[in-house]
């Protein structure tokens, strides 16, 4: 599996809140799975996340934040209504809260002020992709590998 | 000693020399300012909210077309009453179709979106203008999929547009149309495609010739 170079951010999922995907985009380049794969992925993610917060010592959990692993990291970033944004990056990447933040912000534009989109429901709105990829993109310039 | 009668918001009733203020008394907020700026995320909210109500009363891309403009009208005949009251200039009514035009993508689209528009074309064979805006705001958030192309949600502005036009007697068929855009699917470059009645280009010929 060759990997572009200067690509840190690889994969995000956006899950809803009763925990299917409603979107799915690499950034990477890599080979495109199965889409059932995709959605039992999710299906997992969300389903850690919900063990997680049942699981903590402390009284209350926002669930998971970040998993670390030698060959990638992956940021979650949870909405008040219960829409988890995943984002797998390369190790050494940073500024993720930042990115993930943005990616809420236009989700809450291009998704949420669509009249064609409806809520818990896949996303399929061109406008969302194009900004999407630009804001990866600069995501990615930010965060060159030294 | 007379009483000193009470007015309706039980303030003393001045002298005829002082007047009591009023909401009517209030300046019309209107040109640039604070007070004429509304939130674009409450406007794109409550568009997105008229356009689902008009597709669930629409049973025809023509018919929702139709019924967006019919909302859009009613603004464009306000707009222009406001515009001549408050608006910079606005003494002046436009006598040709040349400077209605420029009236339209000038001081009327920076009134409403605060933005000049971008181009003024005119198509040779039709006769139409075409006024263009790279990005128009009332899309701005709206990407329409694939199985609804025809659909267009600025027929809103084409709507304001035609009421502003019948509002100066200026008669004519406003359609609003996705142009082809060369920044890709990021904005929605659009036309607002003005089609003017015939004694209104008569008309128009004598006045210029």
């Amino acid at each position: 599996l060759t990997k572009a170079k200067g690509m840190p951010a690889q994969c995000l999922y956006v899950v809803n809140k009763s925990g299917g995907l409603i979107y799915q985009q690499d950034f990477d380049g890599r080979p495109k799975l199965d889409s059932n794969e995709y959605l039992r992925m999710a299906s997992a993610f969300h389903a850690f996340f919900v063990i997680a917060t049942q699981l903590t010592p402390t009284d209350s959990s926002s669930g998971i934040q970040t998993i670390e692993t030698d060959s990638f990291r992956l940021h979650c970033f949870q909405t008040p209504t219960g829409v988890k944004f995943f984002l797998t990056v390369d190790p050494y990447d940073t500024g993720l809260d930042e990115t993930l933040a943005e990616i809420y912000e236009l989700y809450a534009d291009y998704a949420l002020k669509n009249p064609f989109y409806e809520l818990e429901m896949p996303i399929r709105c061109e406008k969302f992709d194009a900004n999407l990829e630009q804001l990866v993109q600069r995501h990615n310039k930010k965060n060159k590998p030294n | 000693m007379t009483e000193v009668p009470t007015g309706a918001a039980g303030a003393q009733l001045q002298t005829p020399t002082m007047r009591v203020s009023s909401p009517l008394d209030k300046e019309i907020r209107g040109g640039s300012g604070k007070g004429s700026e509304v939130s674009l995320s409450a406007f794109a909210f409550l568009f997105s909210e008229l356009v689902q109500y008009t597709q669930s009363k629409s049973a025809s891309v023509q018919e929702f077309q139709q019924r967006l403009a019919e909302v859009g009208y009613a603004v464009g005949v306000r707009m222009l009453e406001l515009n001549s009251f408050t608006g910079k200039g606005s003494a002046k009514r436009e006598l040709t179709i040349l400077d209605m035009l420029g009236f339209l993508s000038g001081p009327l689209w920076r009134r409403l979106f605060g933005k000049k528009a971008d181009r003024v074309e005119q198509t040779v064979e039709s006769g139409e203008y075409i006024i263009c805006d790279d990005n128009i705001l009332v899309s701005q958030y709206i990407s329409t999929p694939n199985d609804k192309s025809g659909l267009n949600c600025a027929s809103l502005v084409a709507g304001i547009v035609q009421g502003v036009l019948d509002s100066s007697e200026f008669n004519a068929t406003v359609v609003a149309h996705n142009m082809q855009s060369d920044t890709g699917p990021k904005a929605s470059r659009t036309g607002i495609f003005i089609r003017f009645d015939e004694d209104v280009l008569a008309r128009n010929a004598k006045m210029t010739s």
